[in-house]
């Protein structure tokens, strides 16, 4: 199993010298990937923006979405910027793709809430076509770059309901969860390896994850204040999800063996303390 | 006056390193600025992804759009997209903004192309709004991160017609002026100064201009090739383009001297030829 590591970029008053250091360290050592988060009513960096600048910092580490908000995209500048991102670090995004579930994100973008999933399948149809070089229409032709991925970036159904986790049967290499507990994780993951076998590509699905972590003095208080704000718009739930936050490095350890048991391909450790000591520390417990 | 010098962004073919390599060579050299081009129906990397990627590269040197289709983007990411690099630039973006004549980009982005240009006015208001903390409406919150630059990044309106240049009357801290030949330029940098007067802001706009150059052997023809190309849509014109390209040392020193008397306050020299000697060969020409 392999285990990326995320971006900081949606901790409030991180510089962006803390991110490209911080994409520099994850590019040394054991991580596989860096991820990034996405939301637009908030203070986070624009998650491809993130994305491109810790691409001219690193070479090989590859670089993902985990999710995307594409509906609130105009589809064929999305499918521009993702190939020219894929292009430019040489073959080394992710795009983890989802709906969200913020109404505020969609009146700030004027993009329809309730038919956020039928956008993004029609979007997923479009970039599909212009990754492979084909024209928009018949007046008008194809939208570069070609990406250095052969038909565009790995794509991941992120999603939690059964019908979105279906868009597997059309779209997508893997299948990306949000999950804090991994026997639930482990029923997604049922349900896209179902999803997959009925597409009748050959092979699997891959399964990705992503938790959150903070590790060190008082990663209890700290995470908790920062999980507090970023899920406020859940309510009551934010508690919940702040009370998830894997604070030990024992919690980390029994965490990845939990995760590997279910069949996960790679795992996400998503960060809550922007301070670049957390990339050492969460090193600590697998390398 | 400044010289920035434009990445080769346009050019089919042409790899992620040599873009990355591009930007190192610029930023040690004695370039002010990174400048890209934008347009959608094309194989070009997107502009905002090429200029993250550079900002990746580099420390010192600017990042400039030259100018980017605003009205081809959904404002409310663009201003996500913009903030986010500004701030991991720190502070090193200016967003050229321009409306460009090509339907087929309006066509692919399903954007009217006939109300392009009422809506990059309320793009920037919108996006004025967004940089300076403000919420999208009563019901929803702000749009971060906060740019580096107070207030979001320097804005170059880009344009020939009067009508366009007359929106510096209420946006923008300069204007970019897209080539022409040197009267209409100066008329132009009139219009721009006539505008700026009215809007009672003190000082002078800073008054930008881009022009094509190739270097070495085979300069003119190999230039004027991918001018052909890149400016098919122009038809006849692009012809006329191609002769204004600057293939030689001394037309190169000539021109200077004309911009800086124009009263340029940096002169973006875009390139026609995409191999690394020509950031050399251009910096010989300064010296």
């Amino acid at each position: 199993m392999k285990i990326g590591i995320g971006l900081p970029s949606t901790i409030p008053d991180v510089s962006g010298s803390l991110i490209r250091a911080w994409a520099r360290l994850a590019e040394d050592g054991p991580f596989s990937s860096l991820a990034v988060l996405d939301r637009l009513v908030y203070g986070n960096y624009d998650p491809l923006m993130t994305l491109a600048v810790v691409a001219g910092e690193t070479q090989r580490i590859r670089l993902m979405t985990a999710v995307l908000l594409a509906p609130l995209r105009d589809a064929s500048v999305l499918a521009k910027q993702t190939a020219s991102l894929d292009a430019l670090s040489n073959g080394r995004l992710t795009l983890g793709l989802g709906v969200g579930g913020r109404e505020d994100d969609y009146r700030a973008a004027s993009v329809p809430f309730h038919s956020r999933g039928k956008r993004l399948e029609q979007q997923l149809e479009l970039m599909t076509r212009l990754w492979s070089g084909q024209p928009v229409d018949e007046q008008t032709g194809p939208v570069g770059p070609q990406s250095v991925q052969d038909g565009g970036p790995e794509i991941l159904i992120g999603a939690y309901a059964p019908a979105a986790i279906n868009r597997l049967e059309r779209w997508g290499h893997g299948f990306l969860a949000a999950g804090s507990d991994a026997r639930q994780v482990g029923e997604l993951f049922g349900l896209a390896e179902a999803a997959w076998q009925r597409s009748g590509k050959p092979g699997k699905p891959r399964l990705v994850a992503d938790v959150v972590f903070a590790l060190g003095p008082d990663a209890v208080s700290r995470s908790t204040t920062y999980m507090l704000d970023y899920y406020a718009f859940l309510g009551p739930m934010a508690q919940y999800m702040a009370d998830s936050v894997l604070v030990s490095q024992e919690a980390v350890r029994a965490t990845i063996q939990a995760y590997e048991k279910i069949g996960t391909d790679e795992l996400l450790f998503i960060p809550c303390i922007p301070e670049l000591d957390q990339v050492r520390l969460l090193a600590e417990c697998f390398a | 006056m400044k010289i920035g010098i434009g990445l080769p962004s346009t050019f089919l073919n042409i790899s992620g390193s040599l873009i990355r390599e591009w930007a190192r060579l610029a930023d040690d050299g004695p370039f002010s600025s990174l400048a890209v081009l934008d347009r959608l129906v094309y194989k070009d990397f997107e502009a905002l992804t090429t200029l993250a990627v550079a900002a990746g590269e580099t420390q010192r040197i600017r990042l400039m759009t030259a100018v980017l289709l605003a009205p081809l983007r959904n404002a409310s990411v663009l201003a996500k997209q913009v903030a986010s690099l500004d701030a991991l630039s720190n502070g090193r973006l200016t967003l050229g903004l321009g409306i460009g004549g090509r339907e087929d980009d309006y066509r692919a982005a399903s954007v009217s192309f006939h109300s392009r240009g009422k809506r990059l006015e309320q793009q920037l208001e919108l996006m004025t709004r967004l940089w300076t903390g403000q919420p999208v409406d009563e019901q929803t919150g702000p749009v971060g991160p906060q740019p580096v630059q107070a207030g979001g990044p320097e804005i170059l309106i880009g344009g020939f017609a009067p009508a366009a240049i007359n929106r510096l009357e209420h946006w923008g801290h300069g204007f970019l002026s897209g080539g022409g030949d040197l009267q209409q330029i100066s008329g132009c940098y009139r219009l721009a100064e006539a505008a700026w007067q009215r809007s009672g802001k003190p000082g002078k706009p800073r008054l930008v201009a881009d022009a094509y150059f190739g270097l070495g052997p085979d300069a003119a023809a190999r230039s004027a090739a991918y001018i052909l190309d890149y400016h098919a849509p122009l038809g006849p014109m692009a012809q006329q383009m191609a002769k204004f390209v600057l293939s030689t040392p001394e037309t190169i020193k000539a021109s200077l001297r004309i911009f800086e008397e124009l009263g340029t306050d940096e002169l973006v020299l875009m390139p026609c030829i995409p191999e690394l000697d020509q950031v050399r060969r251009l910096a010989d020409c300064l010296g």
